[in-house]
């Protein structure tokens, strides 16, 4: 067997072995994303059947005074805590609400906070609260997840459903790319330019698809 | 005799010389310090939409007192506030609201006053070195009550140094739903363990600065009073012959008003102060204390007044352009209370909403570098803060692995076509 024979070969072996691991790495990400939507239907149906169909009222509040204790607790929101934002365990994790995309029939349950762990089964809370309209929610672009925010066009409806049951319908105001390295754009315009955004990895990863809602209608 | 008569105009002269010289001093150290005024421009937007027609008053409240705390003065002196317990942005609020209060009702002449333009500003002038109370009047606006909220601070040097300080000013908005509404007050006593409070308070009840009624307010009516009143019209309350040791604090949201007074609190160990109240409510206040710094305090500016940006599902929201910052991210300079100093605007976007004063926005600064690095370190965050401590660090990695899969898949084929050609290349 010649040289120029063994390298041909030896080249045929990497080349196969490059695409075994594309393969492998497809099926991983299949996995994976099959296993996270497995995760998130079980935290759906829980979360879904804790939370009332009739929107509630808060029924701690007795007195027209109580307002004063409801504000303190805002006012001093430099420490926010577990008691300022209601929200539900569920196998051990937060959940503050729902997120419905009427467009896409999709809906998601919203984790308090995020990490990577918790991304893998739900949309997290990313930044801000809905109470001050600067909710920020990201999640994996994983089949079943945000893969579809692309989809969304100006005008479309978001749902926001909170512990109470009450709806809040946001309209999709305009939808961006920002690069991953830029946190403080993520950041800007809460409150006067949008008042809740949604956003995933673009399929590169360099980018997140960031949709900005607008609050239409409680 | 001339020889003695020069000799007394030298030594003359040079006295003359040395006065002039600390004239000179005096006048360019001294005096700048205290004649450095400037105009306020105040700018109330909802929206991009001026709001016209706001009157607004310019108040000097205090001043830093020699040994560093902050004191009441001028007309403000007698009133029962303290300036020198305020270290939250909500005490800076609360301070900010009573001496408003007290200022609307008893007619208190400001230094300086303007009324809004259609594009929603105006100058006010004489801005100086004191601690300011800026209040403004109520607008409304077809079913729509404006009001904005009363500001409390100082300014920096830098500030006072410039042509104008421009201030964006806060408002919150109230749907006009009926004529009428049932307003009350309600009293809460704080620290008054184990001391005499009165058996009865009276708190007179204003429609539009005007005495409308003077209630009694006790333990028999559980320390409440409720009445009907003109929905459009602006009410106050003052309580009369407020007890000696106590400091008061009129709180306001809605249309009901809460006049809490508080005992000295004798304990040195103020994370230990218990709050005692003879109403059924609690109140956080003794929780706000408990991180007390007595050392050079400036009081926090109250222009973050989100008492009355609460969003209810009854009430409509609506924030200013300068609202957009959060006590969370205070960019203000330590040692400097300022006010929303809108030139600043641009950096503090990104840190929203703020507008905390120099111990709390420390703390909150660090605070949000503190999750700043855990967010960028463990991939984590709060997610509950305004901000949730995540400006400038990268966006977290929301998607699966793609990419290396056509690259490795196109590096293979590339790879087997190659060895495919080399090896056949070699049979021809």
């Amino acid at each position: 067997m010649t040289r120029k024979s063994i390298i041909g070969r030896i080249m045929i072996v990497l080349g196969a072995m490059l695409i075994t691991a594309a393969l492998l790495l497809v099926a991983y990400n299949f996995y994976h994303e099959a296993q996270s939507r497995r995760s998130m239907e079980q935290v759906l149906g829980k979360l879904t059947a804790e939370i009332p169909d009739e929107p509630q009222e808060d029924t701690d509040e007795s007195s027209p005074f109580d307002v004063f204790d409801r504000d303190e607790i805002k006012n001093d929101s430099n420490e926010k805590n577990d008691e300022e934002d209601p929200f539900i365990e569920i196998d051990g994790r937060k959940y503050i609400g729902l997120i419905t995309m009427p467009a896409l029939g999709q809906e998601f349950p919203v984790i308090r906070g995020w990490s990577y762990d918790d991304m893998n089964v739900a949309p997290c809370q990313y930044s801000g609260t809905r109470a001050d309209r600067d909710l920020i929610i990201c999640s994996h672009n994983y089949a079943g997840f945000f893969d579809s925010l692309e989809e969304l066009r100006s005008g479309d409806e978001v749902i926001f459903t909170d512990l109470n049951g009450r709806r809040y319908t946001y309209e999709i105001s305009y939808t961006e790319l920002i690069s991953g390295w830029d946190g403080s754009r993520m950041l800007e315009g809460a409150k006067t330019d949008w008042d809740m955004t949604l956003f995933t990895c673009t399929w590169s990863g360099y980018s997140r698809v960031t949709c900005r809602c607008i609050l239409k209608d409680v | 005799m001339n020889k003695q008569r020069s000799t007394c105009l030298r030594i003359s002269g040079a006295f003359l010389c040395v006065f002039a010289m600390m004239l000179c001093m005096f006048n360019c150290i001294i005096l700048p310090v205290h004649a450095a005024q400037t105009d306020i421009c105040i700018v109330g937007k909802i929206q991009d939409k001026g709001i016209g027609g706001v009157s607004w008053k310019l108040y000097a409240v205090g001043e830093k007192a020699a040994d560093g705390k902050y004191v009441l003065t001028g007309d403000f002196s007698d009133y029962p506030v303290s300036l020198d317990k305020i270290d939250t942005a909500s005490e800076a609020v609360n301070a900010a609201g009573t001496l408003a209060a007290y200022a609307e009702v008893d007619g208190i002449k400001p230094l300086s006053e303007a009324v809004s333009d259609e594009k929603g500003s105006a100058v006010l002038s004489g801005a100086g070195k004191f601690v300011y109370l800026i209040t403004g009047s109520v607008v409304i606006d077809g079913d729509t009550k404006y009001i904005p909220s009363p500001m409390l601070g100082e300014f920096t040097d830098a500030q006072l140094g410039g042509d104008i300080i421009n201030i964006n000013a806060k408002f919150s908005a109230e749907d006009i739903e009926d004529e009428s509404s049932e307003y009350g007050v309600e009293k809460v006593w704080i620290n008054a363990d184990d001391r005499d409070i009165p058996e009865s308070i009276s708190v007179e009840i204003y429609k539009d600065n005007e005495l409308e009624e003077t209630a009694q307010l006790s333990a028999k009516n559980d320390w409440k009073y409720f009445w009907e009143g003109d929905s459009k019209a602006v009410w106050n309350v003052k309580e009369k012959n407020v007890p000696d040791d106590c400091t008061v604090v009129y709180k306001e949201a809605e249309t009901v008003f809460r006049i809490e007074n508080t005992y000295a609190d004798d304990s040195t160990d103020e994370s230990s102060e218990s709050t005692s109240e003879t109403s059924s409510k609690p109140s956080d206040e003794s929780d706000d204390s408990g991180n007390e710094s007595e050392d050079e305090k400036t009081p926090p500016d109250s222009s973050n007044n989100e008492s009355g940006d609460t969003h209810d599902d009854s009430k409509e929201q609506v924030t200013s352009e300068g609202s957009s910052m959060t006590p969370d991210n205070d960019s203000s300079k330590p040692e400097q209370v300022t006010g929303e100093d809108s030139s600043s605007k641009s950096e503090k976007d990104d840190d929203k909403d703020s507008a905390t004063a120099d111990e709390n926005s420390e703390k909150s600064d660090s605070k949000s570098a503190d999750s700043k690095d855990s967010s960028s370190k463990s991939g984590t965050g709060t997610g509950t803060g305004n901000g949730g401590g995540t400006t400038n660090t990268t966006l977290p990695q929301t998607g699966s692995l793609w990419w290396p899969v056509p690259v490795m898949a196109g590096a293979g084929l590339l790879l087997m076509a190659a060895g495919v050609r080399v090896s056949r290349k070699k049979e021809n």
